[in-house]
């Protein structure tokens, strides 16, 4: 039976803006096409050895409970980052993506250290916040799709290397015009929505690659979308027409 | 100014209802000329504050009508218009020119994110706050703001709170108001209690000691007995409920039998905190019973309404992850065949972020007596998605106009339960209302 993991991290802290659909819809299409999914949640203290995970998922949180989990997280660098040499992919909403950054800088120039794997960096000027729908055109696999999600993030993320994709409608990374950060591995974006019911291409794209790591060839049967992407093109539609 | 100011909100207040208009527009005004309009009345001796997240207008409501009965004059905002122009608006309506206001007491619903603002002018001797939970994170920032402005409005606060000690982040607030008497509400262990949630909860960690806190059990959401080493939520609840069952309606109040209206034990915990301030009050269990149990809000709290096809129908408000999952739970009480409408708005008032659909546990649908599931509302596709993925194997039927949604509920022969968002419950009720006997 094809079979793939999910660490969920800090599932009981990271879990403010609905980012838990995401892992549904992770489920759902596995399960839907006879793919065991194994979704672990990993929490403080919880001891977890990453070399066992093929998706590392992380949502985003409330300012105050991003505290509570940071020391916890900086303590897994080591075996999270064996762990993505090894190919595992992951996906990182909103603080979940700031934390791999180097580092968070808020309004009165405190830094909070991130994990330092990428190099981008975020700073709050702790006046303006970027809120509302948020619709991106990205590549993936070589295709050009359309995103749409919802941001709601106090903080700008500078010297992202590597964009997931092309604002179209809202603020994204730093207001310039890009959003997120994505390598073919890793996917960090601002988006909730949550991201994955109404992008499903994303979803997919994860499956298929976690398959490719146990020699699966990561062909995923087609599945009815109609819903999903009715609903997406609706919001997209909706947001390009206020622009 | 400040006459100049009443005079023009009187004027304006008469001009509006002319033209049959109400609504919080001359208080706008009044305080577009000074700002300072509320700090100049002579108010009534009384004054009572209900905040928090769900239950604010049902508790207000319902602690109007008691008081009102046992023989108060009571001004009420009894509409919800709960910001502050709001306050002002129904003021105009019960003051001298001279700034006094009438009545025995003054009875506010105030939205939590207002409270700083109307108690910078406004002095309570009551304040009473229901609960906090997640609701419109995009408009009102995460709970701890809100937590927060609220410690904030009490620091020297010395009146009376009035708290549900089963909400460990309302508890929060009498750790930040030294000066104020407490008293505490709550309810004991029942059979539909938990050990473990998976429902979206809040304030998991102590206040004193940021360590995780502990509870002995859930009643809902994060609402339960909780508790850290010995500095936080060791108290006594002075208004002790105990429910008797909740498909009867019945509960104790430290002893005392009551009968609700209501079949779900959100509705015990806003009548328990309106029990709770009418003793304060010193009134009468006759008074208070009587009240409660011919007590109807309408208003979309449960409303019925009789559909065209002779099938009763059930409109519910829920708003945040909380209120939907007690929708839900006490929809899949009956073991009726039943059909499910859910109407979801993304306006500016409802919060445009809908992703809080998916921290409200639809997947309690799923292999219940619920038949079918009609989504409407600005976002009725991505509630129909969410349906979808919650892996409901019944029929989801997204359809976008009001009328249309209540035909097709005409055109099935089975009773129906909407639960509908903040905008969209007044436009599912007018729909309702064309679509019933």
């Amino acid at each position: 039976m094809r079979e793939l993991t999910i660490a969920w991290m800090y599932h009981d802290i990271m879990d403010l803006y609905g980012d838990k659909g995401n892992i549904i819809v992770f489920k759902k299409r596995c399960e839907d096409r006879g793919i065991k999914c194994n979704v672990v949640n990993v929490g403080i203290d919880e001891p977890y050895d990453f070399k066992n995970c093929d998706i590392l998922f992380i949502g985003g949180g409330a300012d105050k409970e991003q505290g509570v989990m940071y020391d916890d997280l900086a303590g897994r660098k080591e075996s999270i980052v064996a762990a993505m040499n090894d190919g595992m992919l992951v996906l990182l909403i909103c603080g979940g993506y700031q934390l791999f950054g180097k580092y968070y800088e808020d309004a009165d120039g405190n830094k909070l250290e991130g994990l330092g794997i990428f190099d981008y960096y975020t700073v709050s000027d702790g006046k303006t916040r970027s809120i509302g729908n948020l619709v991106v055109e990205a590549t993936l696999n070589g295709e050009t799709i359309k995103v749409v999600g919802f941001e709601n993030h106090g903080g700008k993320t500078y010297n992202v290397s590597k964009p997931f994709g092309k604002v179209l409608y809202g603020n994204g990374n730093e207001a310039n015009g890009y959003e997120g950060y994505f390598d073919g591995r890793t996917l960090g974006t601002y988006m909730h929505g949550p991201l994955l019911p109404k992008n499903v291409l994303i979803a997919d794209y994860f499956i298929s690659e976690a398959l490719k790591r146990h020699g699966d060839d990561g062909v995923l049967s087609q599945l009815n979308d109609e819903l999903s992407i009715k609903a997406r093109d609706y919001m997209i539609a909706k947001c390009l027409k206020n622009k | 100014m400040y006459l100049l100011a009443t005079i023009i909100g009187k004027i304006s207040k008469f001009l509006l209802k002319l033209i049959h208009r109400g609504g919080s527009l001359p208080g706008e005004i009044v305080l577009r000329i000074n700002k300072d309009f509320l700090k100049h009345l002579k108010y009534p001796k009384d004054i009572i504050l209900v905040t928090g997240t769900n239950g604010k207008s049902t508790v207000t409501n319902l602690t109007y009508r008691i008081l009102s009965n046992s023989g108060k004059k009571v001004i009420c905002n009894l509409a919800g218009n709960n910001l502050k122009m709001g306050a002002v608006s129904l003021l105009l309506d019960n003051m001298s020119l001279t700034g006094k206001v009438h009545g025995d007491v003054l009875l506010l619903e105030v939205d939590e994110l207002s409270m700083p603002r109307i108690m910078e002018d406004i002095t309570p001797n009551y304040i009473v706050i229901n609960n906090f939970f997640r609701d419109q994170l995009d408009r009102a920032g995460e709970m701890e703001n809100i937590v927060r402005k609220i410690e904030g409005c009490v620091k020297d606060y010395s009146g009376t709170l009035i708290l549900n000690g089963d909400d460990p982040s309302v508890v929060r607030i009498a750790l930040a108001a030294n000066g104020a008497k407490v008293y505490y509400y709550g309810f004991e262990e029942y059979e539909g209690s938990v050990k473990q949630t998976t429902e979206a909860s809040e304030g998991r960690f102590c206040p004193v000691c940021g360590k995780p806190i502990e509870y002995d059990y859930y009643q809902y959401s994060h609402i339960g007995r909780f508790h850290h080493d010995n500095h936080f939520g060791n108290y006594d609840i002075d208004y002790l409920g105990s429910v008797v069952s909740v498909n009867e309606g019945k509960y104790c109040v430290n002893g005392e039998q009551f009968n609700s209206p209501y079949r779900a034990l959100y509705a015990f915990y806003n009548e328990l905190a309106t029990i709770s301030i009418a003793k304060l009050f010193n009134v009468s269990y006759d008074v208070i019973h009587s009240s409660i149990e011919s007590f109807k809000m309408n208003n979309g709290r449960m409303e019925q309404y009789s559909l065209k096809n002779g099938k009763e129908c059930v409109l519910n408000l829920a708003k945040n992850p909380a209120g939907f999952n007690e929708s839900l739970k006490f929809i899949i009480q009956s073991n009726k065949p039943c059909v499910v409408g859910l109407v979801l708005n993304d306006l500016e008032a409802d919060g445009q972020d809908v992703s809080w659909i998916y921290d409200a546990q639809m997947e309690i649908l799923c292999n219940s007596n619920i038949e079918e599931v009609v989504t409407c509302g600005t976002r009725y596709l991505d509630m129909a998605l969410r349906m979808e993925y919650a892996g409901y194997q019944g029929k989801i039927v997204p359809i976008l106009d009001y009328d249309e949604f209540v035909a097709y509920f005409n055109a099935q022969a089975k009773d129906v339960f909407v639960v509908a968002n903040y905008t969209s419950l007044q436009l599912t009720r007018a729909a309702l209302k064309r679509g019933s006997l």
